[in-house]
């Protein structure tokens, strides 16, 4: 019994260990990046949710295939352990009572916004629910995880042609097929500092990918670019609560978005930047020399192990 | 006149300034004429225009030159100093991770402008693809 308590303490701090280092790699690397490109980043969405979540899966997974394996093999049978083990143990835990804390904050406050917003509506899975004419409510809004579904107010009803607010809906299900709230809530579960301007770029990346796959030819192209513009135009832009996505935020985006739009032809023609393949193939490579040099990767595991905790 | 900005404007702007203040309004003429400032005309004609350009001063043209006039109170000299230089700055860099509320004033009429020249693209874009179906 004690021994497998000192198991999940030497998991946690080996993952508490590796996701500190590998985040902190991330976000220097990060920033190193968007120093050296000038401008927008055209990376697709899926890489940069794949590079955000890459140092907790990657932690995870190294923990489960080399981290505890190392330790039940080379570790003897004995109940003490290091102070440093329980140190970086409790590492993990802030680190995962952080990702709790911010995702029950985060659900808490979208809920009440919501709530809000809807008045007294009651909304089901795949609706398109009125809001009501509750000040500061966003024209469009996807909210939800499981069964997501879009909240339309009643001004947007009102200055929208059929066409745009048909376009802007289409807008809001791509990201609703993306499950992109999901997603959200999957950066909350997984906190560390310096990732909010990945996230921003993630965000941004994700909002003209739900443009150029919500419209599927110039004529639709402009009439979302004229929502846009509109929605802009007679609501205050703010930023959606943390757990749901909204049809215009920023207005920077919502210029980047229209210029975009109007020119849909070579958008549409254009691919964006697939960095996938630097995300994977590196980890695809490491893991098939660990598969293949098991018992090296395990010796190697445990010394480096040994020499952080003493 | 005691002008308690220093920072932005030079000496030579900030007396410039205080006379035109205390005058209400002035041309550069009428400046030199009582003997005050001892400056060549071109001087203080080219610190009233960069005084002008900054924002600080307005001007309606008169005859074949300007009368010049404060656009705020001295104490409202430095907001509307730092509102035009931030409106510029906005103007000319990137600033997609904008999110300082002490600039939500200055942002605000630079959105206002931005999306009016949006809409205007998007209509033109409109007329274009209707224009192009008819023909």
């Amino acid at each position: 019994m004690i021994f497998a308590v000192r198991i999940l303490l030497v998991a946690l701090g080996f993952f508490g260990v590796l996701y500190c280092l590998s985040s902190l790699l991330l976000v220097c690397g990060w920033r190193c990046f968007r120093f050296l490109s000038s401008k927008r980043s055209s990376m697709q969405p899926g890489t940069l949710f794949a590079l955000r979540l890459l140092p907790f899966a990657g932690s995870v997974f190294v923990t489960i295939a080399l981290g505890v394996p190392a330790f039940l093999r080379l570790e003897s049978n004995a109940i003490d352990e290091d102070m440093g083990t329980v140190v970086f143990c409790l590492v993990a835990l802030v680190i995962l009572a952080a990702g709790a804390y911010h995702v029950i904050t985060a659900h808490l406050k979208t809920s009440r916004l919501v709530a809000k917003w809807i008045g007294g509506h009651t909304v089901s899975a795949g609706m398109v629910t009125p809001a009501s004419r509750a000040s500061g409510a966003p024209p469009l809004l996807l909210v939800g995880i499981s069964t997501p579904q879009v909240v339309v107010s009643e001004a947007a009803v009102a200055l929208l042609t059929n066409d745009e607010l048909r376009l802007a809906l289409q807008h809001e299900m791509v990201h609703m097929r993306s499950r992109d709230n999901l997603k959200k809530l999957l950066f909350h579960c997984v906190p560390f500092p310096g990732m909010s301007d990945l996230e921003n770029t993630w965000q941004e990346a994700a909002e003209l990918a739900a443009d150029r796959h919500a419209v599927s030819n110039s004529g639709e192209a402009v009439d979302l670019a004229a929502a846009l513009v509109k929605l802009a135009q007679s609501t205050p832009l703010q930023n959606p609560p943390a757990l749901a996505t909204g049809l215009v935020s920023d207005i920077v985006l919502v210029k980047d978005r229209v210029e975009g739009l109007l020119n849909w032809n070579d958008w549409a023609a254009g691919t964006a930047q697939s960095g996938v393949w630097f995300i994977f193939a590196p980890a695809l490579a490491f893991s098939f020399y660990v598969a293949t040099h098991y018992g090296e990767a395990l010796l190697l595991t445990h010394q480096i192990t040994e020499w952080f905790v003493h | 006149m005691a002008i308690t900005f220093q920072a932005q404007l030079g000496p030579l702007e900030r007396k410039l300034l205080g006379e035109v203040w205390s005058r209400q309004s002035v041309t550069v003429r009428e400046l030199l004429a009582d003997g005050k400032i001892r400056l060549a005309y071109t001087t203080v004609m080219t610190t009233l225009d960069r005084l002008y350009k900054k924002g600080l001063l307005d001007r309606v043209a008169e005859g074949k030159a300007f009368r010049y006039c404060c656009r705020c109170a001295p104490e409202e000299v430095p907001q509307l100093s730092a509102l035009t230089n931030m409106q510029r700055w906005i103007a000319n860099a990137d600033v997609s991770s904008l999110h300082l509320s002490c600039f939500v004033q200055a942002v605000g009429e630079h959105d206002v402008r931005l999306l009016d020249e949006l809409r205007a693209l998007v209509e033109n874009k409109r007329r274009e693809l209707k224009n192009g179906r008819h023909s």
